[in-house]
């Protein structure tokens, strides 16, 4: 491929050889005729040696015969001429016509020149001959149309002749006055336009030349360099647009240039302000520099986000009228990954935030809801207290879903994983959404075909789904249609570079799309955050999106919000596909039927309800308790106790250690204690429930009497058997 | 239309091979004298193998335009490609046979 520069310079080569050529043959005579073109076309203007037979015809003839300018300034005259006023040729020519006019007739040979300019006249006015005599003359003027550069024809003729002289001139005359009409035109162009031609074609030559190679540079440059380049005049319009302006703004170099930039290229609304940025700019003065973002719209009506450099040039620059020289960069993409990148970063610090409180309530409700349980089993005659205190466990209940939904958010929920078939899921649901969306929303499913299985926990799949389809049900007060549909789709390199957080492969596509009231970009925005509601005081959490959010997220998935304000919002949430071989791993937890036991426990945990709320419990069913504020005084208490530790139930984030650590320090101490660990904390960096679980059991907080009950004799049973 | 065309004798076991094109200005010299030498070298070197098409742009200027003619007289090698134009009145014979690609660089 040839780059347009090569092509510039291939296509100007033979131009160029042929200019050479055709000044080389008018140089050295072999040309004796030209074409010109003028405004009227085509012309040929035949050179010297053409003219010859109508010189001597002129030179021969014996009327005076002169040219001038429409000021009057004489350009010729013939040898008749001379004789006619007794002046020689070289005084003639640039002499002013009307100084060979007596004064008296001065004003009438004016007269009879502006006349000649509307059609050819004569008169008969009295001109200045030889000595100073007084000669009458007849004048005939005229002004042939085909000579561009304004030139008068004049015939003077001596009345002083003899009557039949005159009579037999004025026979010829009008003979004449026709051929020289014709003649003078031919005279002038000759005369006037033979020099100027040739200039004007060496000139042009030049010119051309020059202009080629002065095109090939700037072309090249100009399409090369990956901005775009677009150079303005003063009142704003477009001089100059390269190649990737064009691509830019999809339109065509034509359709650009001698546009007004703004009313062109500058959306609407900015337009107003566009202008006056341009004022100030020019008003800057020349080499003023401006760096400044600027969105422009493509023919398409695209906007895109540009990085501007603008500088005002000189009043005197030769290129033509250029004002303000710009070259844009187009930082659409490079703003919208900082936009989705802060996003990312805010949303990890709320859910950090967000997971923090939650593992504190956690405590604090495992407080609660252990009391809870206990006093309701000592006051069984007292049935308005037990009323009373089942509202605080409902209470204490529902804060827990709470910090539940908020953990989701964070995405230190626990999660039971399994391979789910999504269509199977969503199938099974269909029943209860329509329920949920009531009888003005209508859902459709659109579950493809061979859809891959994923690997989520069940139930926090579902509530996914119920969350999306409550958010799309709120959007569509007065009905609509929600439709969820599922593909397997492949997210590609090109997908990734433009979703801060995506990840390129295989994944199953889960798409809910409402034809609801839609989200400002705004909203759409921020739309992930908890706690941030559109709904009124008292009509949502704030929760439900960012719930979503947190358990895609932990699902190693991915989710676009795509929204129109008026035409409806779509959600598309990105599970990585499970592989076909992998089967589900899904056990079902073995309970011990009696949860009693006489063996030894120590307790480590700093937060002291919780501490005593697990002794609470645990005492009055047999076990022998010995409880730690933290991890120092546990492995006092495991070093100086004779006696076997049969289990070590332990808080996972403390002050001095982490539970993992102390359990590993008490195994040294008495081998073949089983170990459990408490967290508020699951899927954090910290609590690693994966390592833990090879250690011991897992108690997620918080947690009731009866879990804990049972949890404490299932781990105790798993026990390996010792001597 | 304003051309005519001086059709020489073609020997018919053979196309014209050679299509040349003169632009004149009526009668002026160069151009009177760049037709004689056309045909003066054509039956010298190409007897029988060309066509000359003689145009008089005085007649019709606005011809000038398909050939980009600037100055008279100027011939065109239409056939064989490439299109070829020599300006002058073909005087200097070495020159023109050149131009032709009758014969190498002088």
């Amino acid at each position: 491929m040839k780059s347009p520069r090569q092509h510039a310079k291939a296509a100007a080569e033979p131009e160029s050889a042929e200019a050479d050529e055709t000044l080389r043959a008018i140089r050295s005579g072999e040309v004796d005729a030209l074409v010109v073109t003028g405004p009227f076309g085509a012309q040929v203007v035949t050179l010297e040696g053409a003219e010859t037979p109508y010189r001597v015809l002129i030179e021969q003839m014996n009327e005076g015969a002169a040219t001038m300018t429409l000021a009057g300034a004489i350009l010729f005259a013939n040898r008749r001429f001379t004789e006619l006023f007794g002046t020689p040729m070289e005084r003639l020519v640039g002499e002013r016509f009307v100084s060979l006019i007596d004064a008296s007739d001065a004003a009438a040979f004016e007269e009879l020149l502006r006349i000649a300019c509307d059609g050819p006249v004569c008169g008969e006015l009295t001109g200045t001959g030889p000595g100073c005599t007084r000669v009458p003359l007849k004048l005939s003027l005229s002004v042939p149309s085909s000579a561009g550069a304004g030139v008068v024809s004049v015939v003077a003729t001596d009345l002083g002749e003899t009557k039949r002289r005159e009579l037999e001139l004025r026979h010829t005359q009008a003979v004449l006055e026709e051929r020289l009409e014709e003649l003078a035109r031919i005279n002038a162009d000759l005369s006037n336009s033979r020099a100027a031609a040739l200039n004007m074609m060496e000139d042009a030559v030049e010119a051309r030349r020059a202009a080629v190679a002065e095109r090939d540079r700037s072309q090249h440059y100009l399409d090369v360099v990956d901005v775009m380049v677009v150079a303005v005049d003063v009142r704003g319009r477009i001089v100059l647009a390269n190649r990737k302006a064009s691509e830019l703004l999809d339109r065509p170099e034509r359709d650009l240039i001698g546009r007004d930039w703004i009313e062109t290229c500058v959306p609407g609304r900015a337009a107003v302000a566009a202008r006056e940025a341009f004022e100030r700019r020019v008003g800057a003065g020349p080499g003023a520099t401006d760096y400044y973002q600027d969105v422009v719209v493509t023919r398409g009506g695209a906007e895109r986000l540009i990085a501007w450099r603008s500088v005002v040039l000189p009043a005197a620059a030769p290129s033509s009228g250029v004002t303000i020289l710009s070259s844009g960069e187009d930082v659409t993409e490079r703003k919208s990954l900082e936009d989705q990148f802060r996003q990312a970063q805010k949303m990890e610090a709320v859910g950090q935030l967000a997971g923090g409180i939650a593992h504190d309530f956690n405590n604090i409700l495992t407080a609660v809801l252990g009391y809870s349980e206990m006093v309701l089993e000592r006051v069984d005659d007292d049935e308005a207290l037990a009323a009373d205190v089942r509202e605080i466990k409902t209470a204490g209940e529902r804060a827990a879903r709470l910090t539940q939904q908020l953990l989701a958010f964070s995405r230190k929920q626990r999660t039971v994983p399994e391979a789910l078939g999504l269509n199977e899921v969503l199938s099974s649901l269909e029943r209860m959404l329509r329920r949920l969306l009531g009888e003005d929303v209508r859902l459709e499913l659109e579950l493809g075909a061979d859809v891959d299985r994923i690997i989520a926990d069940r139930g926090l799949f579902e509530q996914v789904i119920v969350n999306l389809c409550v958010n799309s049900r709120d959007a569509m007060p007065h009905g609509g249609t929600l439709t969820l549909s599922t593909a397997n789709v492949t997210l590609d390199r090109e997908f990734v570079a433009q979703h801060v957080g995506s990840i390129a492969g295989p994944f199953v596509a889960v798409v809910a799309k409402d034809n609801g009231c839609g989200m400002t970009r705004e909203v759409t925005e921020r739309i992930f955050e908890p706690f941030f509601t559109t709904k009124e005081p008292g009509k949502g959490t704030g929760l439900g999106l960012a719930t979503v959010y947190g358990i895609v997220k932990q699902a190693g998935g991915y989710i676009t919000v795509d929204s129109t304000p008026a035409a409806g919002t779509t959600f598309t949430l990105y599970f990585p596909r499970l592989p076909v071989s992998v089967t589900a791993a899904h056990e079902a937890p073995q309970l011990a039927a009696i949860c009693t036991g006489t063996e030894t426990i120590l307790v480590v945990e700093d937060e002291p309800q919780v501490r005593s709320m697990v002794r609470r419990v645990l005492e009055p069913l047999g076990y022998r308790i010995v409880s730690a504020a933290h991890g120092a005084e546990a492995i006092e208490i495991a070093a100086r106790h004779a006696t076997r530790i049969d289990l070590l139930l332990t808080d996972v984030v403390m002050a001095d250690m982490d539970g993992l650590e102390l359990a590993e320090i008490v195994q040294q101490r008495h081998p073949g204690t089983a170990v459990m660990f408490m967290s508020g904390f699951v899927g954090h960096a910290v609590v690693d429930s994966e390592r833990l679980r090879k250690v011991g059991g897992f108690l997620p907080k918080p947690f009731s009497a009866d879990t804990l009950a049972r949890q404490v004799r299932d781990q105790l049973g798993r026990r390996p058997l010792r001597d | 239309m304003n051309r005519k065309s001086h059709l020489r004798p073609v020997p018919r076991r053979r196309p014209a091979a050679w299509e040349l094109r003169l632009y004149i200005a009526g009668q002026t010299p160069k151009s009177v004298a760049a037709l004689a030498n056309l045909e003066r070298i054509c039956e010298q070197h190409l007897a029988g193998l060309y066509r000359i098409e003689v145009v008089d742009l005085l007649k019709n200027p606005k011809l000038a335009a398909g050939d980009q003619i600037v100055a008279i007289p100027t011939l065109v090698r239409r056939l064989p490609q490439p299109v070829k134009k020599i300006i002058g009145d073909l005087s200097a014979t070495e020159r023109v046979l050149f131009g032709l690609d009758l014969r190498p660089a002088p």
